[in-house]
């Protein structure tokens, strides 16, 4: 208590001197904070944009038994697809009814098909099963820019494509089209499908340009699956239930039910395009550390100076009886503070500046940006562990700064220093 | 008169029952006489509807009705050392530029071709489909093959055969009714003791003007080890005497 009223004593008293510490120490942790949600942004665009598109997200991802493990496996996709869950709609009834589940859907899997029109093909087109009034979350990623929405009663199949496609396709709203390609399990099939328009997602990538939504029944002849089939459910818990709780327990249930699913965590799941992301991330923390490693060094010096003129002070300390490890205590916790504080300043202008950027809804349409953004709309993400990461450098920086400058600083003898005081 | 009439008509329908084959046997022989255990040289032409062309020679090895095969070109010198093996629906290939053995899936398209691996080695008719007869004449029996599983090729096949056992002609459906692949057989010739078309040529009304020619030049009955068909001898070759002449 002592410690604590003496160091805050000291903070207000030395208010100038800390005030170029705070100024140091803020400002970088606003620039940190900043890069840091620049990466985090990235990353929420890619995961709500490009790859709720590819895989629409969710908490748990549920699979029959060994069908995960043998598509992490590599095995043929036939082996893998004969693995699928059958009698979806039944199971996902029975799922939304267990403790702790808010909803359960079918993410679907995209089917490889290509287009022909007017003789010419164009390949690699990707196909995702859309019906706009039963998947309003797919739905709300895209807006028709020209055309209109699917309609999966019309008594032909429908397709959505992207914008930029019309540049190489040349099809007008309305054309039919051959979809020409395998189904899931191997088989040639055919169809011919109406251009109903095409959509710009709310988040653009490059990534998303021959990815086409089709009407449910289009999809099952494209696919291959039986009605009713599907290679995996998505969950979605409760606020504040325990992921890896709920996972223990509908795995038991699973097993005392015979039903012969398994249940995974879906952010563990290993997913190749998003791992390009994460070692970007993995990059930029890198090279917060390197930053904050040079700020350092000028704190150090900062702190250094700082206690070279309060030296009058430390004397008067030790006449007065303090011993060395309470003034280290003293000096470590005025540092830390003084840096908690900045870095907390920090973070909140931070954070003021990204709500700022983040109104502005700075879009691109250059692939290129749209590539580095994670989507077409430049975002700024928020996430505990990049505040995590600040403090927790700040803690560092603390730590490292009173280990190579408090050694120095506290050899004053009080003789001297009450010398001082009496001249 | 009437122990005459009897007799007759016993006679005619024996002969009749000897003589009749069920649509399964039809296909099982068709199998047999195309896709003999053999060591065969081919070329495959491959046209495109811009003009392009491109011929590929090879030498390959097959068994169990082509559900192994040992594809080793010998032309173009670009395609030398890339061989390809096919057992059932699995096809690996040696990129000898890597040297490397890269398993592909059986539905990828050979170099552009109107040919999939799998055509090769899925195509087996008799473990895949169930065979109708659905029309007969004097020289020419025609089968519909509809799939027995969502696994096969093609949903459907109309395969004409001649009456002696080769086929003429084969459609392939999607499941939405329309024709994906027109194979027609031509150049009937004796080879290796048998009568059997040569020439397969393969066209899709989806792509007018792409037409692929595999032309089958020699081939001689031969016992095939199975261990002929490991990924190993991609890369080395076939051992001595895994192959042998009949």
């Amino acid at each position: 208590m002592l410690t604590l009223k003496l160091v805050l004593r000291s903070l207000v008293s030395h208010a100038q001197r800390s005030f170029i510490l705070l100024a140091v120490v803020g400002t970088v942790s606003m620039l940190l904070f900043l890069f840091l949600s620049f990466s985090d942004g990235e990353i929420e665009n890619f995961k709500e944009g490009v790859m709720g598109i590819y895989d629409p997200p969710s908490d748990i991802r549920v699979y029959s038994a060994g069908a995960r493990e043998a598509m992490d496996q590599g095995e043929e996709a036939l082996t893998v697809y004969a693995l699928a869950l059958k009698d979806s709609p039944q199971l996902m009834e029975i799922l939304a009814k267990r403790p702790g589940v808010r909803q359960v859907f079918s993410p679907g899997q995209m089917v490889r098909q290509d287009i022909l029109y007017q003789g010419e093909k164009i390949r690699n087109f990707m196909w995702r099963a859309l019906d706009p009034a039963a998947d309003p979350w797919m739905r709300n990623k895209l807006r028709v820019v020209e055309g209109r929405d699917l309609d999966p009663a019309a008594p032909q199949p429908q397709v959505l494509l992207h914008k930029s496609s019309k540049s190489f396709i040349k099809a007008p709203v309305g054309a039919q089209l051959t979809l020409i390609g395998q189904t899931l399990f191997g088989q040639a099939v055919s169809q011919e499908v109406q251009l109903a328009g095409y959509y710009a997602p709310e988040q653009d990538n490059p990534n998303l340009g021959t990815i086409g939504f089709i009407t449910p029944g289009g999809y099952l002849m494209a696919s291959g699956w039986n009605p009713g089939e599907t290679f995996a459910l998505g969950v979605n818990l409760e606020k504040g239930v325990d992921k890896a709780a709920a996972i223990k327990d509908l795995s038991a249930w699973s097993q005392e039910q015979g039903l012969g699913l398994s249940f995974w965590d879906f952010e563990k799941l290993p997913g190749d395009v998003f791992n390009v992301y994460s070692m970007i991330r993995v990059i930029i923390l890198f090279m917060t550390v390197i930053i904050l490693f040079i700020i350092t060094v000028g704190v150090m010096n900062i702190v250094a100076v700082n206690l070279q003129d309060r030296r009058r002070e430390i004397g008067t300390y030790y006449c007065l009886g303090a011993e060395r490890p309470f003034l280290i205590r003293i000096y470590t916790l005025e540092i830390l503070l003084t840096n908690l504080l900045a870095a907390g300043a920090g973070v909140l202008l931070g954070l003021g500046i990204r709500a700022w950027i983040n109104a502005l809804k700075i879009t691109t349409e250059e692939s290129g940006l749209q590539l580095v953004f994670g989507g077409s709309v430049f975002h700024l993400g928020f996430s505990g562990e990049s505040v995590g990461w600040i403090i927790g450098g700040t803690g560092i920086l603390t730590v490292v700064t009173a280990l190579f400058t408090l050694g120095k600083a506290l050899k004053v003898s009080p003789v001297s220093a009450i010398k001082e005081e009496e001249a | 008169m009437k122990g005459y009439l009897v007799f007759a008509l016993g006679v005619l329908g024996l002969g009749g029952l000897l003589g009749a084959q069920s649509p399964t046997d039809w296909i099982k022989n068709a199998e047999a006489l195309m896709f003999p255990e053999a060591r065969a040289t081919a070329s495959l032409v491959f046209t495109a509807q811009d003009g392009r062309r491109e011929t590929y020679d090879m030498v390959f090895y097959a068994k169990d009705r082509n559900q192994k095969v040992m594809v080793q070109f010998t032309a173009p010198a670009s395609s030398v050392g890339n061989d390809l093996m096919m057992i059932e629906q699995n096809v690996w290939y040696r990129d000898k530029k890597s040297s490397r053995i890269i398993k592909v899936p059986s539905n990828q398209s050979f170099g552009g071709t109107g040919f999939s691996y799998g055509d090769v080695v899925r195509l087996n008719f008799s473990d895949n489909y169930t065979p109708v007869i659905s029309g007969e004449d004097a020289k020419t029996i025609t089968l519909d093959l509809t799939a027995k599983n969502r696994e096969a090729p093609y949903f459907k096949i109309v395969l004409i055969l001649a009456k002696e056992g080769y086929p003429l002609r084969g459609t392939c459906y999607s499941r939405d009714g329309s024709v994906l692949k027109v194979m027609e057989y031509s150049r009937v010739t004796a080879l290796g003791g048998k009568v059997k078309p040569l020439d397969l040529k393969v066209t899709s009304p989806k792509e007018p003007g792409n037409v692929t020619l595999m032309s089958i030049k020699t081939e001689e009955p031969y016992a095939l080890d199975d261990r002929v068909f490991n990924k190993r001898n991609l890369e080395t070759g076939i051992p001595t005497g895994l192959a042998r002449k009949k």
